[in-house]
């Protein structure tokens, strides 16, 4: 408790209190605030600044009765100045206002500090927006004019404090003590409120220039109480005591009626025969502390280990994004939950979860897996029927590519893809080309997906002439295109079909799931390169094999070559053919 | 030109309504964190009665410090939740309920998996020791641990929906509980130590999933309970020193007989008729295998 503060003048605080009322009704207009707020508005706030801050801060709380609680005026009268000087140099800039009973008042900004007579009340910047503003005050002429100087001084509107410092408030507040209009005011906005709602009561008067922090505490209220709609605070009638600073009601006081904590700490050591509302700041109960009745705390911090607390302990707060959740309950149940943990876990491990006992979620991921193989099926068929549809000499030329040298397909599409990346650096560093850098990118994300579609379309094919039960129970073996590209990605797909069938299984046949699984992957990759490279080889299709492996413009129809395909495939299999030779002699027609 | 314009005006509203479709999901994970805590006093109260509806994140159940009536520690994001609390008294008796309140009444989760996330909320909920408790848990999907070991609760009635749930009464009861009632949809369900509860019945209900029911524990008194499983595998495990008697319903399920003797109407251990305290069991199953453990 900052107990060396001096008196502030009484119209001064009357002055305040009609600044509070504004904002208790900014506040109350935007959100219906609970009884608690309007409480406070109403009487808590205003009885802070009512009383003198010396009254409780030499008196023992004790002592702060009703009998001993000073009055309020009613109908305040304006101090009257009787003369004025003015203090400037380069680190100070004073102003020492001579009142006409007999008192002086000292207005001082010194080195970054705001001192109202003599005593600390806040910052600002050197050479800052205020500071500049507070010497232009003090050396306009019209500060000489004792008559007008109250005025003067009350219109005097510096900039905000937008440097940081929060000396700016403190000098306001005094300024509008000297106002009589505002004087006027505030009597007419709480006329006797003062005098009917302090008396008895004891109040902790803040520091001046905390206003703005209260202010600003208020929409911190207005904002936890939103969040909490539906909550019913029981804080009736107005407070027995508001703290805004530190205070201590000691083991032979008792407090008959609702606290307010604003700020500060407040100890308690006695009684409190009423609710708790913290706002801010720290409530620490005393071993030996009795609060018949709630404590509700918004954002301050609450102790009560050994204190009797006859209500509940209510604490809400925001918490970061980040930050998790830190309660706990005691020691010893952390301490029994992590032995519980390390047991458990234990037993999981050596426990296996069974086949029944996971059927049901085995089924369920089974059937996932396999739709999304089927929408993968469906996906890429449609893909290759477009290919089809629209180019279909070009898909025939890359498949037969493909099928024809699957490994030098292979070897090109893997080679394609090692030098993917530095020729697209090679564009961008070469100025010149970099026009050229999405044509590539676009050519090599058109080339992959088409050449896997032409592999798909020549394993297909494969798989027909092989001419197995299972497509010709199923009506599959037809010499259509199509066919054959369904029947290629049938084939590319099977492998993730059959390991989510054994997703069945669970546990029990993981590894061959996985094993499974880790084939489909390469298969998928393979081909996607082996394609990649067939594309790469026939020049996206543009190029053909004949019948004697040399490559051409595509001008004849597929169906033409097949007859020489199926004898090279022939020759291949006799070894009358050397394919790699064939490679080896190739030209291109024109 | 006026082709090209209108192209361009299609171009940038589909670039528009594809930015808003990308965005939208992210908007919608924004979270706000409350953490709320409520606690109060033993201060007359004799015994007390809680109701607890809790949607999704994590539950933890626990003793709470001499002295202390209740403790509710509660995270949750204001964005999904609004805690709705109320406490009432009735001579000795105090009532604690808690719901998490959502905008639209529903609650939707996108499945278990969610609640291994660190993003999640939580509820650790701590009771008394000495006063006599009726706790009553519903919870839609949540990993739940509840630490119930020296608890004085006479009744006790756990529903959840889908959850990873673990149940431990690691020390005795100090009163006896009537009736407690277990229920799990799709769930991972562990309880152990139960014969620590001091039921005198005891009823379990599970959809599908795992359950390992423990039976062991300080046994005072005899007990009969009811157990319907759905599908999946169900784990009992009993004490040697009690006697144990099995009805079995449910053709489908698979039922390890071992340390059972085959009787008219069910099973039950060799010392069914010289045992002080026995417990029966109806095991209703539909699809799936119970498998039995004693341990001394």
């Amino acid at each position: 408790m900052n107990q060396s503060s001096p008196l502030r003048n009484e119209k001064e605080r009357v002055s305040m209190i009609t600044r509070l009322h504004g904002w208790m009704r900014a506040a109350s207009g935007s959100v219906a605030l609970p009884r608690v707020a309007a409480t406070i508005a109403a009487a808590g706030l205003l009885t802070i600044f009512a009383f003198p801050r010396h009254a409780a801060a030499q008196q023992p709380a004790a002592e702060a009765t009703a009998q001993n609680a000073p009055a309020v005026q009613e109908t305040p009268a304006a101090p009257e100045i009787s003369g004025s000087t003015v203090l400037i140099s380069s680190d100070v800039a004073r102003l020492e206002l001579d009142l006409a009973d007999g008192g002086r008042q000292t207005i001082e900004l010194n080195d970054g500090r705001v001192l109202i007579d003599g005593a600390d009340r806040g910052s600002y910047e050197p050479g800052g927006a205020f500071d500049r503003a507070w010497r232009e005050l003090l050396r306009s002429p019209s500060v000489d004019e004792t008559a007008e100087l109250p005025e003067l001084l009350a219109d005097w509107v510096p900039p905000e404090a937008v440097d940081g410092g929060n000396g700016r408030s403190a000098v306001m507040a005094v300024f509008d003590g000297f106002d009589p209009r505002a004087l006027a005011h505030a009597a007419r906005e709480a006329p006797g409120a003062t005098a009917t709602d302090v008396s008895g009561r004891v109040t902790i008067v803040p520091r001046a220039g905390s206003i703005g922090q209260l202010a600003s505490r208020l929409d911190e209220l207005k904002q936890a109480l939103s969040r909490i709609s539906g909550e019913e605070f029981d804080v009736d009638g107005d407070f027995a005591l508001v703290v805004h600073d530190d205070y201590r009601i000691d083991d032979a006081t008792t407090i008959d009626g609702d606290v307010a904590l604003l700020g500060g700490r407040l100890t308690v050591d006695g009684e409190i025969d009423g609710d708790v509302l913290v706002l801010g700041g720290d409530l620490d109960l005393e071993p030996g502390a009795l609060v018949m009745g709630d404590i509700r705390s918004l954002g301050g911090d609450v102790e009560t280990t050994g204190a009797t607390v006859t209500g509940e302990i209510l604490k809400l707060s925001a918490v970061s994004p980040d930050a998790r959740s830190g309660v706990s309950v005691s020691a010893d149940a952390d301490d029994a939950w992590d032995r519980h943990d390390a047991e458990r876990n234990y037993e999981r491990r050596v426990r296996s979860r069974g086949f029944f006992g996971s059927i049901t979620h085995n089924i369920s991921r089974s059937i996932s897996d396999l739709i999304g193989t089927a929408v993968w099926l469906i996906a890429l068929t449609l893909v290759g029927v477009v290919l089809v549809y629209f180019s279909p000499k070009r898909l025939n030329a890359v498949a037969s590519e493909a099928r024809a040298d699957v490994l030098r397909s292979f070897g090109v599409g893997l080679a394609g893809q090692l030098l993917f990346f530095p020729i697209l650096l090679l564009l961008v560093v070469l100025i010149v080309t970099w026009l050229v850098v999405p044509f590539y990118l676009l050519a090599v994300a058109i080339a992959i997906p088409a050449g896997y579609v032409a592999v798909a379309r020549a394993l297909g094919e494969a798989v027909v002439d092989r001419r197995y039960d299972l497509f010709e129970r199923f009506n599959l073996n037809r010499q259509n295109t199509y066919y054959y590209v369904f029947n290629g990605f049938v084939v590319l797909l099977a492998p993730f079909a059959i390991a989510a069938v054994l997703e069945l299984f669970g546990g029990w046949l993981g590894f061959l799931r996985g094993l499974t699984l880790f084939v489909g992957v390469v298969l998928t990759w393979a081909a996607a390169t082996t394609g990649f490279g067939s594309v790469i080889i026939t020049r996206g299709g543009g190029l053909m094999r004949d019948f004697r492996g040399f490559r051409r413009k595509r001008s004849v129809p597929l169906d033409d070559l097949r007859p020489d395909m199926e004898q090279e495939a022939q020759d291949d299999a006799t070894g009358g053919a050397d394919a790699e030779g064939a490679d080896d002699d190739e030209v291109e027609n024109g | 030109m006026g082709n090209l314009m209108r192209s361009a005006r299609r171009s940038a509203g589909l670039v528009a309504a594809l930015l808003v479709t990308a965005a939208a999901p992210l908007a919608s994970q924004t979270h706000d964190w409350f953490e709320m805590s409520s606690r109060r006093q033993v201060d007359g109260v004799e015994r007390l009665d809680i109701d607890v509806e809790y949607a999704v994140g994590h539950l933890a159940i626990s003793p709470a410090v001499a002295g202390l009536l209740y403790q509710m520690d509660l995270r949750y994001d204001a964005n999904d939740f609004e805690p709705i609390r109320t406490w009432n008294t009735d001579g000795g008796l105090g009532r604690l309920a808690l719901q998490m309140k959502t905008e639209d009444g529903d609650i939707e989760f996108g499945g278990i998996d969610e609640t291994d996330s660190d993003d999640m909320g939580t509820l650790d909920l701590s009771l008394s020791r000495e006063i006599p408790t009726t706790l009553s848990l519903g919870v839609v999907a949540a990993q739940a641990k509840l630490h119930l070991g020296g608890l004085a609760l006479e009744r006790f009635v756990f529903r959840t929906g889908a959850s990873e749930t673990a149940i431990d009464f690691d020390a005795p009861n100090p009163v006896r509980m009537d009736r407690l009632e277990l229920a799990a949809g799709a769930a991972d369900f562990e309880a152990t130590g139960l014969g620590n509860a001091r039921f005198d019945r005891f009823e379990f209900t599970g959809a599908v999933g795992d359950v390992r029911l423990d039976f062991t524990g300080d046994w005072k008194e005899s007990a009969e309970g009811e157990i319907r499983m759905g599908l999946g595998t169900l784990s009992l495990t009993f004490p040697r020193d009690i006697g144990v008697r099995i009805e079995k319903q449910g053709f489908l399920t698979s039922f390890n007989s071992a340390g059972f003797e085959d009787v008219s109407g069910g099973y039950q251990t060799p010392n069914w008729e010289t045992a002080t305290r026995r417990l029966t069991l109806k095991v209703r199953a539909g699809l799936g295998d119970i498998d039995v453990y004693f341990v001394d």
